[in-house]
């Protein structure tokens, strides 16, 4: 007998308007690249050399788009049906959890598969340059395939784990990006990377990785927890694996406030007070102890293995983690008040717009704020033994530049979460729309620099004073590095980074006050 | 003057009519039952009236100010429970009132005793400390009713509040209800419980399709049906023949055997029912029984939603 679950699961997810839009995006995306790219009359041998690196930048934006796009598929696989409340008649149905699990799986990787697929033909032009052969464009394939499987297997385990799509999502992001920067890596600069053996060798083990995962599930399924009669307790620390929250030591009171003791004092934001002491917290410790797990070992692998000569990059790495973090904690912040069933019961009170927006805003400044101090300390670390080589004055300044930009990056991806969760009515829509916003302004400006760097004669100053909407690249026009002369081939470095402050500042203005009126609008829209 | 005044309301969602020309008033002190089948467009009307829904066409007053344009004056005056509300994981139940006080602006020095005070009114003085989102769905509701009452509002809008409780709790709600009702306050409640709203509501809506269909006290609306007598009468293994003889009779409608049993409108006086029972066991028919059935809000509803009283 046909399994149910894949039918169903394949024909709704091909209909939807999103597998639609996925493929226009992944189609339209490598197009791009190879428009940008493409050799425009130089000699065949030239030719040979440019179509290699032609076939390389494709094979890592297959990689990158694939990464950004297959959690959307994936990680609500279980969640939805949860959230619909229809797991447990499907788990009480006939159909055994192995095949409820293959059904989603399958339907979801074979929808991933059929996006590498239409991607094929745009890799083929290669082809018509020369230097790239058919075991090279086997081995991609092959890489494609196990990494897309893989991915497939970790969006389920999250969809497993996670009671709601929102959280599915960013444990799926959260373990998929750091991947899908080492599958980039690999094929820019491993030679042997996309020979066919290594790519049978890596597919072994990520499908080694994806039975593990699987097997997993399907076991959680066939016995699935009774939590239903359980009365609800307060997470105790005990309780908490890998690091422990305790909300009155130092530092962990400033992440996870203590409940005020007494009532509210007259005159507080009573929003703000509630998603500073409850909300963020609302159902355990879970997703931010694993944030901040996922993090910090990210923090520390980037002091040991990033060059010591370009700072820069380590901010990089912390306006990464605030683009990737933002969104998770913003995009749900009204959404999850619908979905719950208290956004009516907010805004028939006496609250203003205002205030709901502006308690919901500065509660996830305040939080992820004290996030990145937190994730600071092993930067900082590694910051102050390049400081202590350089002039202190310069080293300083350079440093604060930097900062401000990590706190412009902050306020504007929160805000963008905002208006999104403003604008989508589910979470896991709001949380999509804002990793495509804060990724198309933030990365994509740095994915187009390299490739034009490669692959036009355009010089790179001119490139990166496009990028204003960046903190990449604005973080690299901040004065005070070795070798940014030389890196910019020119005198003149562009002030980026001071633009990037002003449009980011102007942004985060623009996304908040349509945000107020959406939410102002939303009195009467019902 | 009406505390509650809604005049010719139309919604209109994406093409489809939800609510279509309605328009009645609620009297201070009144408990004013909307009642209708789901999708009727209750909760629609219940939406427009608590100050969160555009309406496409028509107005309505709360205590004489627009609920379309003076939003912020409608919001001090009504307690709003919707039908389906939720309540934020990790608050404990006096948080979860703290915490809608202050969006009320109740200051500081009189909360305490507020909550304290409607914790005691709904019965949940003892489960202050609990969290919320380990209430069952009976006590969550009576949160709810707390937390509608925390600014003291003479209006409360309530939104299918009984819908999904156990008897138990039901009767809990429909006790206190009519405690808010002895404090004076206007309640607005919908509900597709009829029983429930029959013996506390004093006037009624009935709404089906978004049209209003009739809007009463319960004691007009019922009586409406009064002039016909509904008879149900129980014969030994002759029901066909006994419904052939009836169905023969001037004075009967609406002729229905249901179960063995066969019931009919009469339209007659006390003589005349008792006249048909004289004659039936004159002619040998071996009655069971023979009664007549009241006619409740249920009937009535009924009835009137199948277009048989306008």
């Amino acid at each position: 007998m046909a399994n149910a679950v894949f039918q169903r699961e394949l024909k709704l997810g091909l209909r939807s308007q999103k597998a639609f839009l996925a493929q226009v995006v992944f189609v339209t995306c490598l197009a791009l690249v190879v428009l940008l790219a493409w050799p425009k009359g130089e000699r065949v041998s030239i030719q040979e050399e440019l179509s290699r690196t032609l076939f390389k930048t494709l094979a890592a934006s297959m990689f990158t788009l694939i990464t950004l796009l297959s959690p959307v598929f994936v990680a609500a696989s279980l969640t939805s049906e949860k959230e619909a409340g229809t797991l447990e008649m499907l788990l009480v149905s006939p159909i055994p959890p192995g095949e409820i699990a293959s059904g989603k799986q399958f339907a979801s990787v074979l929808y991933l598969l059929l996006l590498v697929v239409t991607g094929l033909p745009v890799l083929g032009l290669c082809y018509f340059l020369g230097g790239v052969g058919g075991p090279e464009v086997l081995g991609l394939a092959l890489q494609l395939i196990g990494y897309t499987i893989l991915l497939g297997g970790i969006g389920l385990f999250a969809s497993y784990v996670c009671a709601r799509t929102h959280g599915a999502l960013v444990v799926t992001y959260l373990a998929g990006i750091p991947l899908g920067v080492g599958m980039v890596l690999l094929t820019l600069m491993n030679k042997t990377f996309l020979s066919p053996w290594t790519a049978l060798l890596m597919g072994s083990v990520e499908l080694v990785a994806f039975a593990v995962l699987f097997g997993w599930v399907v076991a959680g399924l066939a016995k699935p927890p009774s939590t239903a009669d359980r009365p609800a307790e307060e997470e105790k620390p005990q309780d908490q694996a890998f690091i422990q929250l305790q909300r009155n030591y130092f530092p962990d009171c400033f992440l996870w406030p203590e409940r005020p003791k007494g009532y509210l004092p007259d005159g507080t934001n009573p929003v703000y007070m509630k998603e500073v002491t409850c909300e963020i917290f609302g159902r355990g410790t879970g997703l931010v102890r694993t944030i901040l797990v996922g993090t910090l070992v990210l923090s520390c692998a980037a002091g040991f293995a990033l060059p010591s000569n370009y700072p820069h990059i380590f901010f990089g790495y912390l306006n990464l983690c605030v683009i990737l973090i933002a969104p998770a904690f913003a995009a749900n912040a009204f959404t999850q008040e619908r979905e719950r069933g208290t956004y009516d019961l907010l805004r028939t009170t006496l609250l203003t717009p205002g205030e709901i927006l502006g308690g919901k805003f500065f509660a996830i400044v305040r939080f992820l704020g004290v996030l990145l101090g937190f994730l600071m300390v092993p930067v900082v670390a590694a910051l102050l033994s390049i400081g202590s080589q350089r002039h202190l004055g310069e080293f300083l300044l350079g440093l604060g530049y930097n900062l401000l930009i990590v706190l412009a990056t902050l306020l504007v991806s929160t805000a963008t979460g905002l208006l999104m969760s403003l604008v989508f009515r589910r979470s896991a829509g709001a949380m999509i729309a804002a990793y495509a916003a804060v990724f198309l302004f933030g990365v994509a400006p740095v994915a187009a620099f390299a490739v034009l760097d490669q692959f036009t004669t355009i010089p790179t100053s001119e490139l990166v004073s496009w990028g204003v909407t960046s903190p990449f690249l604005g973080s690299i026009t901040i004065p005070g590095w070795e070798g940014q002369t030389d890196f910019f081939e020119s005198k003149t470095i562009p002030s980026v980074w001071f633009h990037y402050l002003v449009v980011s500042l102007l942004s985060t203005a623009a996304a908040l006050f349509q945000a107020w009126i959406r939410l102002a609008g939303d009195e009467r829209r019902g | 003057m009406p505390v509650v005044e809604v005049t010719k309301f139309r919604k209109v969602y994406d093409g489809k009519v939800a609510v279509d020309d309605m328009s009645f008033t609620v009297e201070a002190g009144d408990v004013f039952g909307l009642i209708g089948p789901n999708g009727a467009g209750k909760t629609t009307t219940i939406r427009f009236l608590a100050t969160l829904l555009e309406p496409t066409r028509g107005t309505a007053r709360i205590d004489g100010h627009s609920v379309m344009t003076a939003v912020r004056e409608v919001r001090k005056r009504i307690g709003y429970l919707p039908d389906h509300f939720g309540v934020y994981d990790g608050m404990r139940v006096w948080e979860f009132l703290d915490f809608f006080a202050l969006a009320y602006g109740i200051p500081l020095k009189r909360r305490e005793k507020i909550i304290q005070d409607v914790l005691t009114l709904v019965d949940l003085g003892h489960k202050r400390d609990d969290l919320v989102n380990g209430l069952s769905r009976g006590t969550r509701q009576r949160l709810g009713l707390a937390k509608t009452l925390l600014h003291d509002p003479p209006v409360l809008i309530l939104d299918e509040p009984a819908s999904g409780l156990d008897p138990r709790a039901r009767v809990e709600i429909k006790a206190l209800l009519r405690e808010l009702k002895l404090m004076g306050k206007t309640i607005l409640i919908s509900s597709h419980i009829l029983s429930d709203l029959a013996d506390l509501c004093n006037r009624v809506a009935i709404i089906e399709g978004g049209k209003l269909l009739a809007c009463a006290p319960v004691e007009e609306i019922i009586g409406r049906f009064r002039e016909r007598h509904v008879i149900e009468a129980s014969v030994l293994a002759r029901e066909k023949e006994l419904a052939n003889r009836l169905a023969g009779t001037k004075r009967v409608a609406n002729l229905e055997q249901v179960d063995g049993q066969v019931r009919f409108d009469f339209a007659g006086g006390p003589e005349s029912i008792a006249a048909l029972h004289a004659d039936l066991i004159r002619e040998g028919y071996p009655l069971l029984w023979f009664r007549e059935v009241e006619v409740t809000l249920e009937e009535a509803f009924f009835r009137i939603t199948k277009g048989e009283v306008s």
